[in-house]
């Protein structure tokens, strides 16, 4: 028996159901990584309650390489968990998620090996494992301790899955093209053209002149929004702020020197954006309107 | 007597701290143990990835009683005094004594305190105990307060057979109260089971844990011995690997892979950091010292179908990254040519105000080829230096080095050799990092040598131009290991090279780049400083007297630099020479400073008085000129026993001879007489800088 690509996301997502998760949708925006959706970044600040589980796409514009190499793609799936407060029992949670995905835990040698994680352009860290079965890592597995440079109080739980590596261990192919998306479809047959095209276009295309032009853009909308107190959107105008960094970056033209100048403009904005949604977080939602000024003063 | 077992159940401890925190913890409960008056017969502990236990044996049931006299105010004190001390020591004033100190009548109180029973002292010593284990890096988790190195589970704190009632306050009124129950196996065991100090080793093991660290790394390395003799290979030992993989495991089983034939053709280097570095893997030798095509994996786990499934996965993830090596391999070697024109290299920043790796190379060029002019090499070896000066750093933009940053300089070698480059040039690509640290072994070709040297010396003198010198505690650019490296270089090939002139080679091609000084013989001479300081600190652990190096480096730093140092060497083999010279000289030293007058006009003989002036004076003239001969081969054997067969003369002249006579031309002629004597011991090193 083996589980098709499509088939695991529906056993993470009712597995997950099962332990209290709200499966959310993927964010509709560009974005590296799960961590950077508003589901994780904003809401592991504050105090309350948090479980949600969801499939982010995520784009990485460097790690394109035209549809040659059998393990390397510009744009992929993570599957992302975030558990707020952290369970006791999270480990626990996490290898049943294995199991339920048609891993079995006593033919396999699963470790938990330590690897911090960090994200400079969020300002954030945390302390955990990379997961490995059978000697390759599968998963990220962090309890986040800062974000966007406050402490996290409570501390979360987040997993972060790698949907195709872990498709290929469980179907046993070695080219990600070959995955069986689903019962008649590979992988390939789904992605392979636009992943050849979106190699070329991030490499080779890609103006970057209007990059540099939509990297001050949404450094300025981001700004607005922020003077008017509505952190989504201007959290939304920091990602793309990202994404074009990212595309500027595939393309060449950023230096070793500006790097950590982007970076750190980034950082700002999330940094900006995590202040504000920590403030906002504890008003009142009868008074929300008042506050982001949409109603009379 | 009573025993007591105490477990941290957390999430997995990164390896690298287990041992430390083992430790940690041993020591912080026998110091509670101390500190509470508690005393015991043994103490162990264990370790594994998922828990850190104590056991202590022969523990009293109960504090012993104590009585302590406590020190009170001077009698004649005021009353809050009085007072605070009654208060503080729990008594009325009629149980006070009154005792004559020095100061005057002092109170004296003698506090009883009956020993509390131990199993309920032990929950503040467990509790500090735990807060003591000092984690490089330690966590929150859930919204308490406490941190540990991951997420604490329980906390097993069992007296004899008892759970010891307690708990671990964790914040925000959250608490973790001790349990005496564990757990087994992550996978191989299920449910919790009760444990004591006694049982705990066999009831972990029957639930497949193996608790002592000892017994796993032993476990582990019998395992890949095994292995290895059955299929006639021998293990590459590597105890940092062991070390780590003992640290993942609870229950280790080592499994042999194989390594598909077509990656055997990769250099080894390559095989091995992947092997070793990317997937944890254990490495074997056959016969011939050629790597066996087989690698080692220790898992967690025995599984139903003897670890198939698990060597097969490991081995499908090796295969996916050796091929990706073999990619970057093939494409390094198809664009080597390209790569050699260093046009990458200009982009490369090697420091922010030292320019680029691309610059770098031009100057290691220049103070390359001077080394080789210093040296005499002949032509077709100077173009070999100066080509691999040109290319020694050309694999730096190369994918294997990109994803392999520990290969740089080995790829080169083997890039460089498959272009068919001279042997000389490949080993030069390769060495000219070395030595690497304290004990790797310097290079000794010559071609090696000139671009070793080159390189340290660029980067000398490039930050001591822009001042960035080691401070006492930090050295970010390994300047130290860059110093060392070059005189052990010269040192061990025995050069005769004037490491100065090279850096003046250096200071003169940094200038061209605008990256110079106001002050370069400032710094030029703190340079030559701080490389005879190295020298110095490395010497010592041959037993060379720091002082001794000053003496024969008194001048500076030049090209009889493995002479001089070779003499400290011998001088250290005779020191009761040396030393008996020196007390002469400052003996010598004094007399000659304190006379008033002293006309340096050289030694009349005519007027000798005393025959142990002639005597003297004749051993001096007559070493001399024995110096001066030894000189022409470097006897420095001889020398000392010239200065040993002056000694006698020497000391008969102190004590019969009364320099500071009333007759002035002969009290001015035996200074002249020491004053000589100084000048001829003088000629072998400068006593000045010898210390008694």
């Amino acid at each position: 028996m083996s589980v098709t690509f499509q088939d695991m996301i529906l056993r993470l997502h009712t597995y997950w159901t099962k332990n209290g998760c709200v499966i959310l949708q993927p964010y509709d925006i560009e974005v590296g990584a799960g961590t950077f959706h508003w589901a994780t970044t904003l809401r592991c600040l504050g105090a309350e309650d948090w479980r949600c589980a969801y499939v982010q796409p995520c784009r990485r514009p460097t790690d394109g390489r035209y549809g040659e190499n059998p393990n390397r793609l510009q744009h992929y799936y993570q599957y992302q968990v975030m558990l707020k407060p952290t369970p006791k029992n999270s480990q626990d949670l996490y290898l049943g998620s294995l199991q339920a995905i048609g891993i079995d835990v006593h033919k396999h040698d699963i470790r938990f090996v330590e690897d911090d994680w960090e994200s400079p352009t969020l300002g954030a860290w945390g302390l955990g494992w990379e997961v490995w079965i059978d000697g390759m890592e599968v998963s990220q597995y962090t309890y986040f301790q800062q974000l966007g440079g406050f402490d996290c109080k409570p501390v979360s739980t987040e997993l972060t899955y790698g949907l195709e590596r872990l498709a290929m261990y469980v179907q046993g192919v070695e080219n990600v093209y070959d995955l069986q998306f689903n019962e008649t479809m590979t992988y390939g047959d789904v992605y392979l053209r636009s992943e050849v095209e979106q190699s070329a276009y991030n490499f080779e295309v890609a103006n970057t002149d209007v990059l540099l032009r939509h990297f001050t853009d949404a450094q300025n909308a981001c700004a607005d929004a922020l003077n008017r107190n509505l952190t989504h959107p201007a959290y939304d105008q920091c990602l793309k702020a990202s994404h074009v960094f990212n595309l500027l970056d595939a393309r060449g033209v950023i230096s070793a020197t500006e790097r950590q100048s982007y970076i750190g403009r980034v950082r700002d904005l999330a940094k900006a954006c995590c202040s504000q949604y920590i403030e906002n977080v504890n008003i009142p939602l009868h008074q929300y309107g008042k506050h982001i000024g949409t109603t009379g003063a | 007597m009573a025993d007591v077992l105490l477990e941290l159940l957390t999430e997995e401890i990164p390896a690298r701290f287990q041992v430390a925190a083992e430790s940690a913890f041993l020591d912080a409960i026998t110091t509670g143990l101390k500190d509470n008056g508690l005393s015991f017969d043994t103490a162990t502990s264990l370790s594994t990835p998922r828990r850190l236990a104590v056991i202590i044996s022969g523990l009293p049931a109960e504090q012993p009683d104590t009585i302590t006299e406590r020190k009170g105010p001077h009698v004649n004190a005021p009353e809050h005094a009085l007072n605070g001390f009654l208060k503080s020591v729990g008594l009325p004033k009629n149980a006070l004594t009154v005792q004559d100190t020095p100061k005057g009548q002092v109170y004296f109180a003698v506090v009883e305190k009956k020993g509390q029973k131990t199993i309920h002292i032990l929950p503040e010593i467990i509790n500090t105990a735990i807060k003591h284990i000092a984690w490089a890096k330690s966590m929150r988790f859930s919204d308490y307060s406490f941190r540990f190195v991951r997420p604490l589970q329980r906390i097993i704190a069992v007296f004899d057979t008892t759970l010891i009632k307690g708990h671990l306050p964790l914040g925000n009124n959250n608490f973790l109260p001790y349990t005496d129950k564990t757990l087994g196996h992550r996978f191989m065991s299920t449910g919790e089971f009760t444990v004591n100090a006694r049982s705990y080793s066999s009831a972990l093991a029957d639930a497949h844990v193996i608790a002592h660290r000892q017994m796993r790394k032993q476990h582990i390395t019998n395992g890949l011995n095994n292995k290895a003799s059955k299929l006639g290979i021998s293990l590459i030992y590597d105890i940092g690997l062991l070390e780590e993989v003992t640290g993942l495991v609870e229950n280790p089983v080592v499994l042999i892979g194989d390594i598909p034939q077509k990656f055997m053709s990769l250099p080894r280097e390559v095989l091995i950091t992947s092997l070793r570095e990317h997937q944890k893997f254990f490495v074997f030798e056959n016969t011939d010292g050629s790597l066996a095509p087989y690698f080692a994996t220790v898992a967690n786990i025995y599984a139903s179908d003897g670890g198939h499934a698990i060597t097969q996965g490991n081995q499908k993830v090796l295969h996916a990254r050796l091929s990706d090596s073999v990619f970057f391999y093939n494409n390094d070697i198809q664009n080597w040519t390209e790569y050699t024109n260093n046009t990458a290299l200009a982009g490369m920043k090697f420091h922010a105000k030292l320019g680029s790796v691309k610059s770098r190379i031009d100057r290691i060029r220049y103070m390359a080829k001077t080394v080789a002019e210093l040296l005499k090499y002949d032509d077709p070896t100077r173009d070999k230096v100066d080509t691999s000066a040109r290319i020694c750093k050309s694999d730096l933009v190369s994918e294997m080095v990109f994803e392999f940053p520990e290969l740089q300089g080995i790829m080169g070698a083997y890039y460089s050799a498959n272009a068919g480059d001279d042997r000389q040039i490949a080993n030069a690509i390769k060495e000219h990092y070395k030595p690497k640290g304290a004990t790797d072994a310097v290079p000794t070709d010559a071609v090696a040598i000139a671009v070793a040297i080159a390189e340290k010396m660029d980067t000398l003198c490039g930050f001591w131009l822009i001042d960035e010198k080691p401070t006492g505690s930090k050295d970010p650019y390994a300047l130290r290991r860059c110093a060392l490296g070059v005189l052990r270089i010269v040192l061990e090939n025995a050069l005769p090279l004037n490491i100065m002139q090279v850096a003046d080679a250096g200071f003169k091609i940094y200038s061209e780049i605008n990256v110079t000084t106001d002050n370069i013989t400032y710094v030029r001479k703190d340079l030559e400083i701080f490389l005879i300081d190295r020298l110095k600190h490395a010497l010592k652990s041959e037993g060379i007297r720091h002082d001794y190096i000053d003496s024969v480096l008194s001048g500076g730093l030049d090209a009889t630099i493995v002479d001089k140092v070779q003499l400290a060497r011998v001088m250290g083999e005779n020191a009761c020479t040396v030393s008996a010279i020196k007390s002469a000289y400052i003996r010598t030293g004094n007399i000659v400073a304190k006379a008033e007058n002293f006309n340096a006009v050289g030694v009349n003989t005519d007027i000798f008085v005393d025959d142990l002036e002639t005597q003297l004076y004749t051993a001096v003239v007559g070493a001399g000129k024995d110096i001066k001969d030894a000189k022409k081969t470097n006897d420095f054997k001889r020398m000392m026993d010239i200065l040993s067969h002056l000694n006698p003369p020497l000391n008969a002249f102190f004590d019969g001879v009364m320099v500071n006579v009333e007759a002035a031309e002969i009290r001015n002629n035996r200074l002249n007489i020491l004053s000589a004597v100084m000048q001829t011991v003088n000629q072998i090193t400068n006593f000045e800088y010898i210390k008694k």
